[in-house]
């Protein structure tokens, strides 16, 4: 239990550096899937959903620019 | 402790960094091990009972490897239930990283067929010009059931039904049939094949009662777009000329070629480029461009010609050392005048693509009438044996799996009779030979057929192979009876793996 409460109070304190990592990876991701759809179209969308990822960093991106205060 | 604190900040960041960025690295491993497929095989596979209904609904799923069946007007898909296929024909696109040598497919499927409808096959997209696809059985109703009655043998996938037990394998009947040919049979054409060229074998006409002495024959029409032709030299040599003009209506650049095939094998081609100066799309049609073919080492004997060409191109004044003339399968006359064909079919399917060519016509002894472009009609005529077509003018596209000529003296058909949608059961078949391999029966009533195809020729676009499912004569308007519910469709292509690409390329 004490590890438990540890580990929340350990992600709420890096909530912003873990977001903001989160966006890069994210960025990186779909930078990385829009070359691989250049060179074989239709092959990065067998495995994942563009408009999801696209959704997902929109979030992650208006979370840090609105929530994340350094 | 400030100094400490930010230390700590940074070391964890550069962990969260480090993490990311191997997780990426894997995903770019992953994606590089996919395309290149070391083993030499690519899978796709879509079940079509069951679904995550959340997953579609909120479109969060990626996408699949075998694309949704088109068009859509012909499938239905309840919630939980397989595809329900309505009408003929459906595609699928199916993705590959890389072209692949061999391509298996196995489908799972319950087919509620009629005599109407009795042949399901599938195949993939062959020559995207002429949009031929290499089709193969699935489901042969007659095979399945019609030959009940009839003593039947197997040999692997070769299929043997007789209607009187006259031979005990079926090496024996093909040992015999080689031998003797139609000698075999109480009356003439007792073979009807299914799946099957039989290239080998005697044709299932004898060339001594063809006529032997040298003539010339012109194919009075003209043709549009592919053609194929059977014709007999009695003596050794080929001339062959004509004309051909190009409509330049499409975009296309409208090449032609001359192919002429002894068997399965080719012996002569003429390539013609289009190097016309008339623009595409300009309906400019240019001058008449003549040809001539010319072989004097092509030996007596039976051949096929192919012009392959789009439907831009139009064939003219066929004229050949030949007495013999006739198209194959299908024939498409361009001419505004009266049209007189024969065909050895009892079938007809007739399409028009202009409405300037929808018309009244003749088929045996009924009057026909075409009022829609676009759709394709079918006609049976009640009697056997040749049937004449009159057409006021060309324009309709006329098809069947048996030959058109412009005489009767010029009609020429070396096939065997083969069992498709149309055939008759004949008094006087007595043997059915088929390359057919039965479905696996499962459970509740499905049944699973595994398909082989050398897929190194196939036509690929954007990463893609295009997949059909065809069951001739299923329709819409439910005329002809029947639906097929599909369960499961797996592909699997095979090609070379790493390691023999590598000795490949060291040697």
């Amino acid at each position: 239990m004490f590890k438990s409460k540890s580990n929340i109070l350990f992600f709420k304190k890096n909530f912003p550096l873990i977001a903001e990592e989160f966006f890069y990876f994210i960025t990186s991701l779909l930078i990385v899937g829009a070359g691989l759809e250049f060179i074989l179209p239709g092959f990065f969308t067998l495995y994942f959903n563009i408009a999801t990822l696209v959704l997902v960093w929109l979030i992650t991106l208006l979370f840090l620019l609105f929530y994340v205060r350094r | 402790m400030i100094k400490s604190f930010s230390f700590f900040m940074l070391s964890l960041r550069f962990k969260i960094r480090i993490f990311w960025l191997i997780l990426l690295f894997l995903i770019v491993i992953f994606f590089a091990f996919r395309f290149v497929s070391p083993s030499g095989s690519w899978r796709c596979r879509q079940n079509f009972t069951g679904s995550n209904i959340l997953l579609d609904s909120l479109s969060l799923s990626a996408s699949a490897c075998i694309s949704q069946a088109s068009p859509a007007e012909r499938v239905v898909r309840a919630t939980d239930g397989p595809l329900l296929v309505l009408a003929d024909p459906i595609y699928f696109s199916i993705f590959s990283p890389r072209p692949f040598s061999r391509a298996e497919v196995e489908i799972v499927y319950r087919p509620h067929l009629s005599s109407s409808t009795p042949i399901f096959e599938a195949g993939f997209l062959a020559d995207a010009k002429l949009w031929r696809y290499q089709l193969k059985p699935v489901y042969n109703l007659w095979l399945e059931q019609g030959f009940s009655s009839w003593f039947s043998l197997r040999d692997g996938n070769m299929r043997l039904f007789q209607k009187e037990k006259r031979f005990s394998s079926v090496s024996e009947f093909l040992s015999a049939w080689r031998q003797q040919g139609s000698d075999l049979c109480t009356y003439k054409n007792c073979l009807a094949v299914y799946n099957l060229a039989l290239n080998d074998f005697p044709p299932a006409l004898d060339f001594k009662n063809l006529k032997q002495a040298p003539s010339f024959f012109e194919f009075p029409y003209a043709l549009r777009g592919a053609h194929q032709f059977y014709f007999y030299l009695p003596q050794a040599g080929l001339e062959l000329n004509g004309s051909f003009f190009d409509l330049n209506d499409n975009k296309d650049k409208d090449e032609a070629q001359f192919l002429i095939f002894s068997g399965q094998r080719q012996v002569a081609s003429v390539n013609l480029a289009d190097q016309r100066p008339q623009a595409e799309e300009s309906a400019d049609r240019g001058p008449v461009q003549a040809f001539s073919i010319s072989r004097s080492d092509l030996a007596p004997g039976l051949y096929r010609l192919e012009f392959k060409a789009n439907d831009d191109l139009v064939l003219n004044s066929l004229r050949i050392n030949s007495s013999y003339l006739s198209a194959i399968n299908k024939i498409w006359p361009f001419d505004q005048e009266k049209i007189f064909l024969l065909t050895d079919a009892p079938y007809l399917q007739v399409k028009s693509l202009d409405p300037g060519a929808l018309q009244d016509f003749s088929f045996g002894q009924e009057r026909l009438s075409l009022s829609e472009i676009y759709h394709q009609y079918e006609f049976k005529s009640r009697q056997g044996g040749v049937q004449a077509i009159n057409l006021e003018r060309g324009g309709l596209i006329l098809e069947n799996n048996g030959v058109f000529a412009a005489t009767a003296d010029s009609l020429l058909n070396p096939d065997y009779q083969r069992l498709a949608r149309f055939s008759t059961l004949s008094e006087e078949m007595d043997f059915v030979l088929a390359d057919y391999e039965s479905a696996q029966a499962e459970e509740d009533g499905w049944l699973r057929s595994r398909l082989d195809f050398e897929a190194g020729d196939f036509y690929r676009e954007n990463q893609r192979y295009s997949l059909i499912l065809s069951v001739p004569g299923l329709k819409l308007d439910g005329g002809a009876g029947g639906l097929l519910e599909i369960k499961e469709i797996k592909v699997h292509f095979y090609g070379k793996s790493l390691g023999e690409k590598v000795r490949d390329w060291l040697h």
